[in-house]
Parts: C-alpha cells; structure tokens; sequence
C-alpha cells in the first residue's frame, strides 16, 4: 500500500460518484477551515465514522503512515508549549496552550485524514475524470490522476534501492536513496510520455 | 505482385541533442504488409532510434537533430499528430514497468482507444477482446503493476491489438522474459503478422527471429548493413557484430 494507495473494497464510500465524493470533501474542508476551533472534535468525529462506513482501520491507516502525523503534531506541539492564557472549558480554567493545542491537533488531523480517505477509496482514473467534470484543464487532471498511480511505484523503488544499498553495506541516507530513487522517477516520466503518446493520448485535446 | 507499402523511411538520419555522433545514419528501408521485420544489431547500434523514428516519437518527442522522411501509409509522419499515427502504428517499449499506469488491466488496455473518442463500452469490449488473445482473460480485474514481467508484457502487447493498428512496432520485447513466455510472444507475433499486420522487432535474441521471422535488419553504428531473410542470421556478420547466432540444438526447428 503506498501512501495515497487505493485500497479496492466494498463500501458506501467506495461506490460514491466521484465528483459528488470530490464536491463533499472540498465543503468539508472548507467547513472546517472557516468553522470555529471548538467545532474541530465535530469535524475529526465526522471523518472518523466516513473511515468507518469506507470499512477502512483508521488506526492502521495513521500506524502505516507514521510521517503524515508530523504535520498536526509539530504545530499543535507548538501551540501546547508556547500558548499562554486560561481559557474557561465546561467552567473549568485550563491553560489556553493546552485546550488550544488540543483542538488544534484534532483539527489538523481532520485536514490530513480526510483527504487521505479520498485517496484511498477512490480509483486514480476516476479522479481524473471528476477533476474534468469541475473545469480542470485535460493536462493538469491527467497529472493528479498519474502522481495518484505513481506513489505507489516510486515506494516500491525506494524499498529497492534501500535494500540494494543495506545490501552493499550503507547505512541509510536519505540523500543517497533520494538520488536514485529520482532518478528513476525522472526516467519513468520520460518513457511513460513516450508510451502515451504512441497511445494517441494529447494533453490538450479537449 | 508485390504486397502494400505500409512503411518508408527515406534518408532518416538522427542525432540527440547534445551528442555529435549520429544514432541512425542515413537510413532508408520500406516495409510491407504482413512482414515480420527482425531488427539486430550490438548495444547501442541504433536499433531502438530508428523504431522511434518509425512512429514520429522521433523527433517530435525525443528532441535531436532529424533529417529524411518518414511515410506511414504515404503520410508524411512529420506532418501529422499523434493520435492519427497512432491509429496506424503501434509501440510496445522495452520495459513494461515504464508503460503501465492504469489500475486495472482492462483499463490499461483500452487506455489507447478512450484517447481516440471511442465510447467507454466499447473500448473496455474491445480491451477484453484483446486481454483474451493474450491469454491473461482472468487477470483482467487485476492491479497490471502486480503481474509477472512476462504477463505484463502481454498486457503492452494487448494494448498494441486493442488498437487494431496495421503496424506494430516493438522494442525488446521479450528481454525480461523466460524462454516459455519468450516464445508465446513471438507465437502472437507471428499470428499477426499472418493475418496480414507488418511487425517490425528490435532484438537480441536470434534465435526467436529465426523462427518467426521473415525479414532481418543488421544495423552497426546507426546504418542498415545488410537487409535480407533469415538466412543473414547465419552469416559471419553477425559474429563480427558481436550477436549469438541462432544455433541449431537451442532454437529447434522454424515453424
């Protein structure tokens, strides 16, 4: 499974429209974005039960994609240690840095899980048909809809050259599985054009 | 009475950009219907510029200085867009892994036909019709990044026959694969081209082109040194050029 991989199952969010399912996410995040802080445990329940009526472990999903976790936590960190004040909480005074960080964790991983959900329960050639439908240029769809197919690839080249390397004897060095790993992006690129194009494919056509 | 002209390349020399030395040099070569050409040649002769040349990929995709003419079905290959030539001919690529970006085999496969404005029922009916010739009918539902090497060749040969073009152009095609799945790819081949398609093959393995094919190309340093039938496997040039001949205990008899 990759990082945005599809997960193929059976499910009420599965079988959505993708163009309905692309609709409801963009409201949702921008409910959520302009919506008040206090209504982020709101939101993460919301998201939590979408996880559960796609029939996909939340947890799992989060223990599988350990860096993604980084972007709520470092702010919210943050907020908690350098937030000063009290604000009232069920007529309880709590540090501000505490309630606040809290939300905030809880609002951020609202943010990045959701659209995680999309990912996983939506097929990459359907998002480019969906991206089509709400005005996207041809091009610019067909670019989400492959960097969609491409992650999946691009892990399974990087677990490759990691083990090739392990197998030399290097430690692990972000750089030196970095260089190869894009080097082969870049060589993919260019051959998958080729093979598009001899396929008759044109990114301006309409 | 001679079959239909369906390929001409008239003086087509190519240089990268970037490079002096030039990748084909001065080639002119016609093809006809139901030929099934064999292309040789050392690593690096030029085998792989000149399919791309066949089909326009040079120049229009891969950047370089060109000369000559390329004419596919009497049209100036320069003069007209993908989606047309592709129509006509064909592209397998070497490595499956760097063509295939669909999550199902049947979308893969009808990937080329929903570009050309076919309906979505019918491209998938025809992929299905193409996955079937191949033999990977029950893998068409399948994720084609989780085949073998060999069955995902198979998938870029469907494609080449979903198409339905007249010319199917292929590169290496079975460099990555076991003897067994070898032969059922060049078994296809052959079929096609008996039914009338013109297949042209870059290759290293003589062997394969001994028994199926009708035509052989020997090019050293971007230039066609000889041009003939199989019989050109068995001469002292491809020794010289560094290629395993076709030896008669391995390759058994022609079909």
């Amino acid at each position: 499974m990759g990082m945005l991989g599809y997960q193929r199952k059976k499910s009420i969010v599965h079988s959505l429209d993708v163009r309905l399912k692309l609709a409801l996410l963009a409201l949702f995040m921008l409910a959520q974005v302009f919506a008040p802080l206090s209504f982020a445990p709101l939101f993460f329940a919301i998201t939590l039960a979408l996880y559960s009526f796609a029939r996909i472990d939340f947890l799992e999903v989060v223990k599988s994609r350990k860096a993604l976790l980084l972007l709520p936590l470092i702010p919210s960190l943050l907020r908690l240690l350098f937030e000063k004040g009290s604000v009232a909480v069920a007529g309880m005074l709590l540090p501000a840095g505490m309630v606040n960080g809290t939300l905030n964790l809880v609002f951020l991983c609202s943010l990045v899980y959701t659209p995680l959900l999309f990912a996983l329960t939506t097929a990459p050639s359907q998002i480019s048909g969906a991206l089509r439908f709400y005005g996207m240029p041809k091009r610019w769809a067909f670019i989400f809809s492959i960097a969609f197919v491409s992650v999946a690839y691009i892990r399974k080249k990087a677990e490759r050259t990691l083990a090739a390397q392990r197998a030399r004897g290097c430690r692990r060095n972000a750089l030196a599985l970095m260089l190869p790993v894009l080097h082969t992006c870049f060589r993919r690129a260019r051959t998958l054009s080729l093979s598009m194009a001899s396929r008759g494919f044109d990114a301006d056509a309409a | 009475m001679a079959k239909k002209e369906v390929l001409r390349l008239e003086n087509v020399s190519f240089s990268y950009a970037g490079k002096k030395e030039k990748a084909v040099d001065g080639t002119s070569l016609v093809f006809r219907e139901g030929e099934f050409a064999g292309i040789i040649g050392a690593v690096g002769s030029g085998k792989s510029t000149l399919l791309y040349c066949c089909n326009g990929l040079v120049p229009k995709e891969i950047r370089g200085k060109f000369a000559g003419t390329v004419r596919l079905f009497g049209k100036d290959v320069a003069k007209i867009g993908f989606p047309e030539i592709s129509r006509e001919a064909s592209m397998v690529f070497q490595d499956p892994n760097d063509q295939i970006f669909n999550l199902t085999v049947e979308e893969e496969v009808a990937f080329g036909l929903l570009n050309r404005g076919m309906a979505r029922e019918e491209a998938l009916a025809a992929a299905r019709k193409a996955v079937a010739r191949v033999g990977l009918s029950e893998k068409l539902h399948d994720d084609p990044s989780e085949l073998s090497a060999g069955q995902k060749q198979k998938v870029a040969i469907a494609c080449a026959l979903a198409a339905d073009s007249k010319i199917i152009l292929l590169d290496e095609p079975v460099s990555s694969l076991d003897w067994r799945s070898s032969q059922e790819v060049y078994a296809i081949l052959s079929g096609l081209a008996h039914e009338g398609k013109t297949v042209i093959a870059t290759e290293q393995d003589t062997c394969l082109l001994s028994r199926h094919a009708t035509r052989i190309i020997v090019i050293d340093g971007g230039k066609v040194v000889k041009d003939g039938g199989v019989e050109v496997l068995s001469s002292s040039l491809i020794e010289k050029l560094g290629l395993r001949p076709p030896g008669p205990m391995s390759c058994g008899a022609r079909k």
